[in-house]
């Protein structure tokens, strides 16, 4: 066990224990964290800030439920993905039409694609155009894919820490990070030119 | 194999984990099906995107612990908030710090109790690192710093002259940095043995000054001197040489361009500064 799981068990204990300074301690060790893995889903601080503030809300009334079968860090991961999941579905019965309106197949969610009206990219595309658009790609993907290529590319996660996370087999994150990269490279393909070496 | 088939082991091909006999199948249907190798070397490009995903800072927002805590204090409801104030007080915007202030016109210092926009930067590692904006003075910058720990902020500048001052946990904490000279100079600025940054904070004239052989804080100075915009050292061994050639109009691309095969990276920040680290 490393010595950050270490510490955060001890500080989890004490937590337990009805301990507060304990909790705060384990609030800001990994907030920023957590507020880094919740922008990059979402693109939007404040959408990251209430989705920060809801997991660490959830944490603090189901700590006394966590027995230590996962580490801290895969726990906290798992709820915040959860609670982005939710939060984007409630944006989603919120608003009946949406230019990324999705609908739920058996293989996750699926996104209605809208013309693009946009005008096509000057021949000298900068770097900042070509990022732009790499990021509207991946914001486009499905909630459940989007998270999956955050938690690997972005946060670095293992295939193993990210079938901890999610609580589902290694096999299947693999196969179904695979499906993401290759609909991310789909939405690509209109600004094909931007990505030529 | 089919195309289909390939195309689900794209990822375990670029990895390097996909197991021999299966791996020469795939190169033996990729160099036979023009169309699927594109579309294979499209995916590759695709993963180095992907794979500069963690390299991108991201800005943690101020308000960011007081939302947490305001949200579990909502949760608990009043007969409960009691017990959680003393924390959303520590973790809320309060008094200023305590300062200790040194006689001197090139360190201008501003306490801040009201909330700025933004907190701090966080890269890979998780060190809290203060951050700099350049200001609507050309010679000055804004150092801003906050952290759950108390530190002491120490500032040099260009004659060697240091201020310190006592910041307070989880109190946003600000330095304005104010250069009177001419041309571009140095500021060392530290608040932890980990956290030390150099700025180099432009003079009051644009310098003409295009190419050029020194250390990394020669050549911050002189990026500062022809663009007019501050730029940070941090984390990087700040006597290294390097030849550069600042020749175009563009900061950031003229000094990618001068430090590439250096290990270096050049961020240009969205509080217009340019943070040159190691990669």
């Amino acid at each position: 066990m490393s010595e950050s799981s270490q510490e955060d068990q001890l500080l989890i204990q004490r937590a337990q224990g009805g301990d507060r300074s304990s909790f705060n301690a384990l609030v800001r060790k990994y907030e920023q964290k957590a507020y880094q893995y919740a922008y990059r889903l979402t693109r939007n601080q404040e959408e990251a800030a209430d989705i920060v503030a809801e997991a660490f809300f959830r944490i603090f009334n189901a700590l006394h439920n966590f027995r230590g079968n996962s580490t801290f860090n895969t726990w906290l991961y798992r709820i915040l993905t959860n609670c982005y999941l939710d939060h984007r579905k409630k944006e989603r019965l919120r608003t009946h039409s949406s230019l990324d309106s999705s609908f739920a197949t058996s293989e996750g969610e699926m996104t209605i694609e809208v013309e693009d009206t946009r005008p096509l990219p000057d021949e000298q595309a900068t770097r900042e155009v070509r990022n732009e658009r790499f990021e509207e790609a991946v914001l486009s993907l499905p909630e459940f894919q989007r998270a999956l290529i955050v938690m690997y590319h972005g946060e670095n996660m293992s295939y193993e820490e990210m079938a901890a996370a999610l609580d589902l087999p290694v096999g299947t994150i693999k196969s179904r990070l695979n499906r993401a990269r290759l609909v991310l490279r789909e939405r690509l393909v209109k600004d094909e030119e931007l990505f030529q070496p | 194999m089919t195309a289909e088939k390939a195309r689900e082991h794209f990822s375990a091909l670029y990895e390097g984990t996909l197991e021999q006999g299966l791996r020469s199948v795939l190169e033996r249907k990729l160099s036979m099906d023009a169309s699927l190798q594109a579309e294979y070397k499209a995916f590759q490009r695709t993963m180095q995107m992907l794979d500069q995903m963690k390299d991108e800072p991201v800005e943690i927002p101020i308000y960011l612990s007081d939302r947490i805590a305001t949200r579990i204090e909502q949760a608990q409801g009043p007969r409960r908030g009691t017990l959680l104030s003393g924390w959303i007080g520590r973790l809320a915007l309060g008094a200023a710090a305590t300062l200790v202030l040194a006689a001197t016109a090139r360190t201008i210092l501003v306490n801040n109790s009201a909330p700025v926009a933004q907190a701090g930067l966080i890269g890979v590692s998780a060190v809290v690192s203060p951050t700099v904006e350049s200001t609507s003075s050309r010679n000055q910058a804004m150092v801003r710093y906050f952290d759950a720990r108390p530190a002491v902020c120490t500032v040099k500048d260009a004659e060697g002259t240091l201020s310190r001052y006592q910041t307070t946990p989880n109190t946003p904490f600000s330095v304005k940095l104010d250069n009177p000279n001419q041309e571009a100079s140095i500021f060392e600025v530290q608040f932890r043995a980990d956290s030390g940054i150099i700025i180099a904070v432009p003079g009051q004239k644009l310098q003409v000054s295009s190419t050029g052989t020194g250390t990394l804080k020669n050549f911050a100075l002189a990026i500062a001197d022809r663009y007019g915009i501050p730029v940070v050292l941090s984390r990087v061994d700040d006597s290294r040489t390097v030849n550069w050639n600042l020749s175009g109009t563009d900061a950031h691309a003229d000094a990618t361009r001068a430090v590439s095969g250096e290990n270096l990276t050049v961020t240009l920040t969205s509080k217009d500064t340019l943070l040159i680290s190691d990669r």
